[in-house]
């Protein structure tokens, strides 16, 4: 019997790509050769660096063959390098490493998340251009954001009215307020976040203000800043080992489907490679209970209608309530921050609850969200987001808006279904590979 | 006994070199610039700090990739499966002025990539992620260009005053060349290859994933190409130069195949792999103009042979 090449497979898998247009054509997130790397690597059939110069490889040779419908050009992959292991604060990174003494990248992209002061805010502050409704004010050592949502006015040129010049920020681009604490430090900022009709995002200083202000100047419109924040709880534990690689790979596959943008990724060919190498047999009942559950999402709410197979929990718990519209209105401000799991650190800064479903700010380091659509990695170095209320619910996260890049991204998760009225205990599980943080926090409710 | 380079005609393209367009030609498997009576000696004078050569830099990048195979994986599997140069594509330039010149195959196969667009002589990566798919999760970038990634300038390919090309840019460059020379680039890393893997060369242990995934591209290309089946699936064993090749059915839209990393060299790189309708299994030539070639039907039945002759030179050939 011929020994498995996993080499070998992904290129001919690569050689097939260039040879179909249609595979050509399909979106760097949905590859199916970076489907097939990335499970060869689940499985540890082939190893990062290997599969990584064949997506290298098949990357370039495609472009080359894609008259301008992707932007994945040869050169991106070297600047969406696996992210580092975090190191300690103060430690040195590696010589070289983006952020270590002397590399180009300001912050060092290996250190994680520091504690920061989170203050809920509902102020509604008038500029000469904008309007804001400023959500939070965050105040760590090394930044200071402020949250805000607003809808960009005739003066931004953001939306469909262009015009006169504002006084915060130049005509076409997002308003840089200047922004002032109570010690009289007076720094420039710049917004980080997005949307179409109604902004959301944050206002970043580019120098920290003092953590312990009793107030900020937002333009010179003051917002008080008086602590109420959810007490939050974090630790971080290793995945159950319940599973083989291959059948926690395809259920890390089915957790992503819902951050997946459309077209997004298959778990076909990944189930192919997983079968090729022999980490999974043809008839593996999770293929079937995969399948199910995918469909089920697919066609949410029917997950749990007359006829409907039971699905495995958490999956049976989390379509139960799907379709669901009695979640509570309110909002929670967190300062919870977690210690590095697989190389990654998450803050969660708010909580914002609907009927239909919940939202979550949360900042994340390194970025493992912006590169994992534009760049087929070798490994799915992704976060599941997770939660678990106290009545045995679970929910799922998708990114609903994302900035970032490098060493920190940020943006909203919002998760389905809505949370359960009844509910007063909340457990956040961002999950990554092999671990996950648990972030256990009472759903005491302030006004929306 | 012939030379991998039998068969295939010489080819030419021409480039922009010290303010006159000088001609780069291929013939019997050896790269040259006629224009340049004393490459060496150039070579050594732009050493010393003296006036770079494009020519002469031109010639030393193929000699760099000649046995490159990372050119297996980029370069074209055949007749559908084009590659499309535009101004991402580095082109050989001279301090970003020149352009490729009139590009002609000399009785070869003829360029397949694109000439470039007028004024497309600058050369530079450059992407955006922050470009529009528009899905349930948006991506933004702001104020902040983050999530933005912007390629520097790689600069010019061939005789730059100050050549700092990656290897990619010097190799996307080559290969861009026109006139044929691209395939002959190509043809000559396949022979290089080939006779490595005849003498057991330890060097091939490395690449082998490489060399039969270049062999199951191919002969995909070409029994997809014959067969007019889009999407036929091909079952492949690279196996030994010493054994017979094999084909056949394996199903509907599925053909099983054996064949020799050397197939590529005698057959596919001569532009046989298709011949008279017939698929080429293998081509012989005792002095490299008179060929017997042992072919097979769509029917993937018993190989028959054809005999080919060449014109000779001084009969019509060059």
């Amino acid at each position: 019997m011929t020994e498995f090449d996993a080499e070998l497979y992904l290129r001919v898998a690569g050689e097939g790509t260039l040879l179909d247009r249609g595979e050509r054509q399909r979106p760097p997130w949905s590859s199916r050769l970076g489907s097939a790397a990335q499970a060869l690597v689940a499985v540890g059939a082939i190893d990062e660096q290997t599969a990584a110069d064949v997506l290298d490889d098949y990357s370039l040779a495609e472009a080359l063959r894609t008259p301008d419908g992707s932007p994945v050009r040869h050169g991106l992959r070297a600047r969406f390098r696996p992210p580092v292991p975090p190191v300690p604060l103060g430690a040195p990174g590696p010589p070289g490493a983006p952020g270590a003494p002397g590399a180009p990248g300001g912050a060092n992209p290996t250190t994680p998340l520091g504690p920061r002061r989170v203050v809920a805010c509902g102020h509604e502050i008038q500029t000469p251009s904008e309007r804001f409704h400023v959500r939070y004010v965050s105040l760590g050592d090394q930044a200071t954001r402020v949250g805000v949502s607003f809808r960009p006015g005739p003066a931004s040129g953001l939306g469909p009215r262009r015009g006169l010049p504002r006084a915060s920020g130049p005509p076409g681009r997002p308003p840089q307020p200047t922004l002032t604490d109570d010690r009289g430090t007076s720094v420039q900022s710049h917004f980080v976040g997005g949307g179409a009709d109604e902004w959301r995002g944050y206002f970043q200083a580019v120098a920290p203000l003092n953590r312990e202000a009793a107030w900020i100047e937002l333009d010179g419109a003051r917002i008080e800043l008086v602590d109420v924040c959810s007490p939050a709880e974090v630790s971080v534990e290793r995945l159950p080992d319940d599973h083989s690689p291959a059948a926690r790979h395809l259920w890390r596959l089915v957790a992503a489907g819902r951050r997946q943008m459309p077209g997004g990724q298959s778990a076909e060919p990944a189930i192919e490679a997983l079968i090729a190498c022999g980490a999974l047999a043809a008839d593996d009942p999770v293929i079937g209970e995969t399948q199910a559950v995918r469909e089920a999402i697919g066609h949410r709410p029917l997950g749990t209608g007359p006829g409907a197979p039971r699905l495995p929990d958490p999956w049976h718990s989390l379509l139960s309530r799907a379709g669901l519209a009695d979640g509570p209105c309110g909002t929670l401000t967190l300062s919870a921050v977690t210690p590095p799991f697989d190389g990654v650190s998450v803050a969660v800064t708010t909580l914002e609850s609907t009927a239909e479903e919940w939202t979550i700010t949360v900042e994340v380091a390194p970025d493992v969200i912006t590169s994992l659509p534009f760049i087929p990695l070798a490994r799915d170095r992704g976060l599941s987001w997770w939660a678990r209320d106290d009545r045995g619910n679970h929910y799922l996260g998708t990114g609903a808006s994302w900035s970032g890049g490098g060493d920190l991204g940020s943006g909203e998760i919002s998760f389905w279904p809505a949370l359960d009225p009844a509910a007063t205990e909340l457990a956040l599980m961002p999950t990554a590979e092999t671990e996950r943080a648990v972030i256990r926090l009472p759903l005491t409710w302030s006004a929306p | 006994m012939t030379g991998w380079w039998a068969g295939l005609p010489a080819a030419e393209a021409t480039v922009e070199c010290g303010g006159a367009t000088h001609r780069i030609r291929w013939e019997d498997g050896r790269l040259g610039a006629p224009d340049h009576d004393d490459a060496e000696g150039e070579r050594a004078l732009a050493a010393l700090g003296g006036e770079p050569c494009a020519c002469v830099d031109l010639l030393d990048a193929w000699a760099r990739h000649e046995h490159d195979v990372r050119v297996l994986v980029i370069a074209s599997r055949g007749p559908i499966d084009l590659l499309i140069a535009d101004d991402r594509t580095p082109q050989p330039t001279r301090s970003g002025l020149g352009r490729i010149g009139a590009a002609r195959s000399v009785g070869g196969r003829g360029a397949r990539l694109p000439r470039p667009k007028p004024g497309a002589g600058a050369i530079g990566w450059a992407a955006s992620v922050s470009r529009g798919w528009v899905g349930p999760m948006s991506i933004t970038s702001q104020a902040v260009p983050v999530a933005r990634v912007s390629g520097g300038p790689i600069r010019p390919a061939f005789g730059g005053s100050a050549p700092q090309t990656t290897p990619d840019a010097e190799l996307l460059g080559l290969l861009n060349l026109g006139g044929g020379l691209a395939e002959r680039l190509q043809a000559g890393v396949i022979a290089a290859w080939a006779q490595r893997l005849a003498a057991a060369d330890e060097r091939c242990a490395a690449v082998r994933p490489q060399l039969a995934a270049a062999l199951h591209g191919r002969a995909s290309a070409a029994l997809r190409g014959w067969l007019g089946q889009a999407d036929l699936s091909l079952e492949l064993e690279m196996v030994d130069a010493g054994q017979a090749p094999t084909v056949g059915w394996a199903g509907r839209d599925r053909v099983r195949a054996a064949l020799p990393f050397a197939w590529l060299e005698t057959v596919w790189a001569r532009g046989l792999a298709t011949v008279m309708g017939r698929l080429c299994l293998t081509a012989t030539s005792p002095d490299g103009h008179a060929w017997e070639l042992s072919t097979v039907g769509p029917e993937l039945g018993r190989p028959e042979p054809i005999n080919l002759a060449l014109p000779r030179p001084g009969r019509g050939g060059r």
